[in-house]
């Protein structure tokens, strides 16, 4: 099942997220749920907030970031291709590297996409689907999917990351989301009451 | 003899430090130069979105220390004026707030005519409103100083009369909540 995703100015979005356990109602269904969800809406990733639910589980499927075969290799994207997963209960325990700038967007804020700075490699821990801990590294794309979704879940956005400056000149766009004057391909719901317009 | 003596030695001293004007000019257009190859190498990597990688926080530190070095070695030169507001603006990119408003308000204080004095303005009062903890009192001095500027244009006026309006809301509850004239502006 699609679900709406949840637009900028929602206060679920700015709260920091609850862990959950096994006896989680459906998270199954979640999960495949966030999944169709992020396919319908191209995202590279989807964290529970962004679909109204406050608790601390994302999913990511990079491979749109994936070399096409007649490209340069990029070392950003080594391995991106098979970079699925979920993360419950995850904890980055250590972020390293110089922070380097990527231009990043966000389901929940569409239309905009600025410069963003973060470490290059991170240590993860988490648990998946099925409940299995794991301790992972990631570094270049996967390791920057992981911390925009990670952001959710502490409630930060994007957004957070920008210059003042550069947040209030976005302020019209920001609240043109907010209020639900856009148009986006994918279902959304708007804290400013509007109802989703879809083109 | 003493005097002659008294002279050269002054006369030394003058040369050592402050240069002939030839060398002055030279080391100016070498520290410029060295500013403008370094934003043209970053402006470059920034066309490719793989190489724009390449252009980390270290980066934008070594391009502030070359626009101090401008600044702190020809501090009346426009120049310098444009070094500041670069400087500023990358040190709120980095989120470091205290550094860049402290180069914000020398641009101001150091040259009130600077061709875009009411962004920096705009900006310091969006510093002191945006960044936690927020602090009214100086969104209201620098947004205050911002209407009384002459060259404000009409609808940003009215933007920040109605920002000022409503301090009492964070810029999240002010979007949420302010006023509906926001909705479909366009940016």
């Amino acid at each position: 099942m699609i679900l709406p995703i949840v637009a900028y100015g929602d206060p679920v979005l700015k709260k920091e997220a609850e862990e959950i356990d096994q006896s989680y109602p459906d998270l199954q269904k979640l999960i495949a749920d966030m999944f169709e969800t992020m396919y319908h809406a191209k995202g590279v990733g989807l964290a529970a907030p962004q679909i109204g639910k406050s608790i601390r589980l994302f999913i990511v499927d990079g491979s749109p970031f994936a070399d096409e075969e007649d490209d340069e290799p990029d070392p950003m994207a080594a391995g991106i291709e098979n970079f699925k997963k979920v993360f419950i209960n995850p904890i980055i325990e250590e972020e390293s590297g110089a922070k380097w700038a990527f231009q990043e967007g966000c389901l929940s804020i569409p239309g905009i996409r600025e410069n963003v700075h973060r470490k290059e490699k991170l240590l993860i821990t988490y648990y998946d689907e099925n409940w299995v801990f794991h301790e992972e590294s990631f570094d270049g794309y996967a390791a920057r999917i992981i911390q925009h979704e990670y952001d959710h879940i502490e409630g930060v956005l994007f957004t957070d990351h920008l210059s003042p400056l550069k947040k209030k000149l976005l302020l019209k766009r920001l609240g043109n989301i907010t209020h639900g004057a856009i148009q986006v391909d994918y279902k959304m719901s708007f804290p400013g009451g509007k109802k989703p317009r879809m083109i | 003899m003493k005097n002659t003596i008294y002279l050269s030695t002054f006369s030394l001293f003058f040369i050592f430090s402050c240069g002939n004007p030839t060398e002055q000019q030279s080391k100016q257009e070498n520290l410029r130069e060295r500013i403008t190859s370094y934003e043209d190498s970053l402006a470059n990597l920034q066309k490719d979105p793989q190489k724009a990688a390449k252009i980390t926080s270290l980066a934008q530190i070594e391009l502030i220390n070359r626009l101090k070095a401008y600044n702190q070695a020809f501090p009346k030169d426009t120049f310098a004026a444009d070094c500041l507001f670069k400087i500023h603006m990358i040190y709120e990119h980095l989120r470091a707030p205290r550094e860049a408003r402290a180069y914000g308000d020398t641009l101001l204080e150091r040259f009130p005519d600077y061709k875009n004095r009411l962004l920096v303005i705009e900006s310091l009062g969006s510093s002191y409103d945006i960044n936690a903890p927020r602090d009214t009192a100086m969104v209201r001095k620098y947004y205050n100083l911002l209407l009384k500027e002459p060259k404000i244009p009409t609808q940003k006026k009215k933007d920040i009369k109605a920002r000022l309006a409503r301090l009492d809301l964070t810029f999240e509850d002010y979007i949420l909540n302010g006023n509906s004239g926001l909705v479909g502006q366009g940016n």
